[in-house]
């Protein structure tokens, strides 16, 4: 057993290494340069907050619009969770799945999306002025709106997911005799239901409001010069000022309230589980949706189909609308004008995001099998906890901060990483890896100890039961985890974005570029691009769904 | 009279439960609903609380139809077997529930819930969390909830099904003495025929998409009208016969064991020859004889396969041309040749045999 416990413990090893190395050791590096370097003097910190009216001002609008685009999509979510709860539907599974994908495609695409969306000649445009709506100034939609509704699409998933569980396992029971007890359905809702949804819509809140307090890509592409996050903030202030400890400080800052959510949302997650701790037989009932004239229905229906998915429409619509057809388009990308100074290779691109996703998804599965394994064990429960919540951090560190904090690390004598690869795809398996353990570890966590059990008494060595009982059980789990890695990796933008050098440029930061830059060429370029980022994505997304069961893989 | 239930059908997918059914329950009075698993004992309960539509017939509480009148404005109180208490809410919050949708007065809300903690000895529960309950104490919490808007009706589903034998024995004399004693109408379903002696003022028994017998227990229990209501009696030896000679007041059965004679049996003006119908032989009127002298009329060859000790009796369980019969013999009539593989004689009064026309 001792034996045992000891082998657990030096597999475990180079994780330790890992997350020292690449986490632990440039967060201090943020604190350390955050309280040094030109800032010496003893009280530069407050200086600094006290002096600066525009952070101040950044913070103000990263609470506020976190908190509003909290509200907007519990407020368009709770309807929505309410229809999975419960109802049964044609195509259920599949809008379950259209759901969670913009949650899970890059945000550049979805700021792309409602560009194309909004734009002069883009979808709405042209639909308002074929119903006469020509004074309708598409342009004039203030840059908030897009970054509202393109956090609504994010995060919609998040309260339907979370929410609609809790939702469907109500007991109908309790229903039923708060109706004989002589409550009318408003009493029932507001004294029965939304008292047992309250945690999970809590719970539901704080991550989306901590998904939109972090928000990058979308508030770089759609908010302009006027809206900015702490993110955006963080990555001006290193790339645009070279102020790297005036963004430390507010690295750091950030960093400390995101954990100060993440500390809410466990306590609260903890409390939600005593609060169902009651043991009986539930009924769970769930109607078919025929001809149902419910407005909430027809409400998340409409919500769905549109919100969801007519930014990826207008996507598509663009390309078409520009360049007159797909192939067009995608021919002006490849025989770019290869002498312009501001050239992007969209083949590089192309290469680097396959390389990078490659390499850093196989890390990410190494660090999390590892991991797995050594949090798969049952004994000392607390201290498992404790090393679970150590190994999550990562979700608690913006991109853009881990790119800076990487920055700062690695960019000195002995070791200077500056322009190498290998920065962008250490970057990417930390940020991909504790997706990789929330596929994996149900899975182990779901074989009965029986069984090892039985194979024990059976007489198999610790190797063959590994290889016999274990790796059939869980394959699952670890190819979904690598798809995910894969998908996260691709997709990634922050870090990506603050390490880049022109010969480390992926798809997604190829796409802010050509943005960025005049002319239908380069915006039919970045469409292009989009389009296939938008099926990498999508193909790992349908994968994933394939391949993995019930429940597992659901990381929020 | 509080419940009329008058011509009721309810089918479920075509498939009817109930056709036909007629209940009526007068104010004060407990009627237990007792039936086998299946026959619809919750569902009926549940159409009168009205978590189920009517198809046909009709409901009336106090007089009032009810039939389209939704559950909450029914004045109703029901208790479900797996109790449905509301985890969210302390104690205070559960039993208060259905005052505070009436909107009571808050003084009227703490003096009622106060009441029936008492009344129920909670006392000092109000404020504890409703999973840290054991299952007795859930048990009254959820009676109490059911109480405290003063219904019409009490209907109680199975309360006690959850509850282990001892404390079934325990609860069910408490709630007889605490309901009589509040002398609230109640329809109590169980399956349970011990429970249902202690608890009734009558026993109404479902069977075949209907109620088929009711009265007091002493009633149904000493006039059984059915074979089925004989067996949720707990009546053993029941047997399958068929009229095969019938003279005046003699008759013949052929059954399962042999021909039974039996004389002067009241109620048989309607069985006619080779008619199928059940027979019940009183296990206490059975007896048990050498097998050297025992040539009798209603008399057979049994092997005896199991004595159980029961108190104050021994029950014999016999076998007779392959079929169990059950016979009933006092301590103190213990003979020598009563042993467990012995072959004996075994006589039936023929007093002890009753016919049931049902099959």
């Amino acid at each position: 057993m001792i034996r045992r416990d000891i082998a657990r413990f030096f597999i475990f090893t180079p994780v330790i290494i890992f997350i020292g190395a690449f986490i632990i050791y440039p967060v201090l590096m943020l604190f350390f340069r955050s309280f040094s370097g030109e800032f010496s003097t003893s009280n530069n910190v407050i200086d600094l907050l006290r002096n600066n009216n525009y952070i101040w001002s950044v913070v103000w609008f990263t609470l506020w619009q976190a908190f509003l685009s909290t509200i907007l999509t519990l407020i368009i979510g709770i309807p929505g969770a309410y229809l999975f709860a419960k109802y049964n539907f044609w195509g259920k599974s599949l809008f379950r799945s259209l759901v969670s994908l913009p949650f899970v495609m890059p945000t550049v695409v979805i700021a792309i999306g409602f560009i194309s969306l909004f734009s002069t000649n883009g979808l709405v445009d042209r639909v308002f002025s074929m119903i006469g709506l020509d004074g309708f100034q598409v342009n004039g939609v203030n840059g908030l709106v897009f970054i509202l509704l393109a956090h609504i699409m994010f995060n919609y998933s998040i309260v339907i997911r979370i929410v609609s569980v809790v939702w469907e396992n109500i007991d109908e029971r309790l229903l039923e005799v708060a109706s004989i007890l002589g409550a009318n359905w408003m009493d029932i809702f507001s004294r029965i239901i939304l008292p047992i949804l309250y945690p999970a819509i809590l719970s539901a809140a704080i991550l989306v409001f901590m998904f939109s307090f972090t928000s990058f890509g979308v508030v770089l592409m759609l908010g302009g010069y006027e809206y900015s996050t702490l993110e955006v903030l963080i990555y001006q202030l290193t790339t645009k000022m070279f102020r790297l400890e005036t963004a430390a400080i507010i690295a750091i800052v950030q960093i400390l309230i995101i954990y100060i959510f993440l500390y809410i949302n466990s306590v609260l997650q903890q409390k939600f589980i005593r609060d169902n701790g009651l043991s009986y037989r539930r009924i769970v009932k769930k109607e078919k949706l025929v001809n149902s004239k419910s407005l909430i229905v027809l409400f998340s229906i409409v919500i769905l189909v549109f919100v969801m998915l007519l930014p990826l429409v207008a996507l598509v619509d663009r390309i078409i609308f520009i360049s007159g057809n797909y192939l067009e388009s995608f021919i002006n990308l490849f025989k770019f004008r290869e002498h312009s100074y501001f050239f992007i290779s969209p083949w590089l691109a192309i290469f680097n995001s396959l390389k990078f996703a490659l390499i850093s998804s196989f890390i990410s599965v190494l660090i999390g099998g590892i991991a797995s394994y050594y949090l798969s064990s049952k004994k000392k429960q607390n201290r498992i906890n404790l090393i679970d919540a150590f190994l999550m951090l990562p979700l608690g560190i913006p991109a853009v901060v881990l790119g800076l904090g990487f920055l700062l690390a690695y960019s000195y004598y002995p070791i200077d990483l500056r322009g190498s690869w290998v920065v962008i795809v250490l970057a990417h398996s930390i940020i991909g890896y504790p997706f990789v353990i929330r596929s994996i570890l149900p899975m182990i966590n779901n074989i009965p100890s029986n069984l090892y059990n039985s194979a024990n008494v059976l007489g198999g060595s610790t190797i063959y039961i590994f290889r016999t009982i274990t790796i059939p059980l869980i394959w699952r789990g670890v190819l979904v985890g690598t798809i995910f890695a894969f998908a996260v990796s691709i997709g990634e933008f922050g870090s990506s974005l603050i390490l880049y050098r022109k010969d480390l440029v992926t798809i997604p930061v190829a796409i802010y570029r050509y943005l960025g830059q005049p002319g239908d060429a380069n915006l039919s370029a970045g469409l292009a691009m989009s389009l296939i980022l938008v099926s990498v994505v999508l193909i790992s997304f349908i994968l994933i769904e394939k391949i993995r069961f019930r429940g597992v893989g659901s990381f929020y | 009279m509080v419940l009329e239930i008058s011509g009721l059908t309810k089918c479920y997918e075509n498939h009817p439960i109930f056709q036909n059914l007629n209940l009526f329950v007068e104010k004060g009075e407990m009627v237990v609903l007792l039936g086998a698993s299946g026959v619809g004992k919750t569902t009926l309960l549940r159409l009168i609380a009205g978590l189920e539509p009517v198809d046909q017939g009709s409901i009336k509480i106090n007089g009032k139809l009810v039939n389209n009148i939704p559950s909450s404005k029914r004045g109703i109180g029901m208790m479900f077997q797996d109790l449905g208490l509301f985890p969210h809410m302390d104690v205070f919050s559960n039993i208060a529930f259905g005052l505070r949708t009436k909107k009571e007065m808050k003084v009227n809300i703490h003096n009622r819930v106060d009441e029936l903690l008492s009344m129920l000895q909670l006392e000092g529960y109000g404020n504890r969390n409703v999973n840290q309950l054991s299952g007795g104490e859930m048990q009254r919490v959820a009676l109490a909830r059911a109480l405290a808007p003063y219904p019409a009706i009490l209907l109680l589903d199975e309360p006690l099904g959850s509850l282990d034998r001892p404390l079934r024995d325990i609860l069910q004399d408490q709630i007889r003495l605490l309901l009589k004693d509040l002398n609230i109408t109640v329809l109590y379903v169980t399956h349970d025929r011990d429970e249902a002696f202690v608890v009734a003022d009558k026993i109404a028994f479902v069977d075949n998409k209907r109620i088929i017998q009711i009265g007091t227990p002493m009633d149904v229990y000493n006039n059984p009208k059915y074979a089925s209501v004989a067996k949720l009696l707990g009546f053993k030896n029941i047997l399958k016969g068929k009229l095969i000679h019938k003279e005046d007041d003699n008759l013949i059965f052929q059954t399962q064991i042999g021909d039974i004679f039996v004389k002067n049996l009241k109620g048989t003006d309607m069985i006619k020859n080779s008619m199928d119908s059940k027979l019940y032989i009183d296990s206490s009127g059975i007896k048990i004889l050498d097998i050297r002298n025992s040539s009798d009329q209603n008399t057979f060859i049994a092997k005896i396969r199991d004595i159980r000790f029961k108190g104050d009796y021994n029950e014999i369980v016999l076998k007779i041309s392959g079929y169990e019969i059950f016979a009933r013999i006092p301590i103190c009539e213990q003979r020598s040749y009563i042993n467990i593989g012995n072959i004996v004689g075994v006589k039936i009064d023929s007093k002890g045999v009753r016919v049931f026309s049902d099959l």
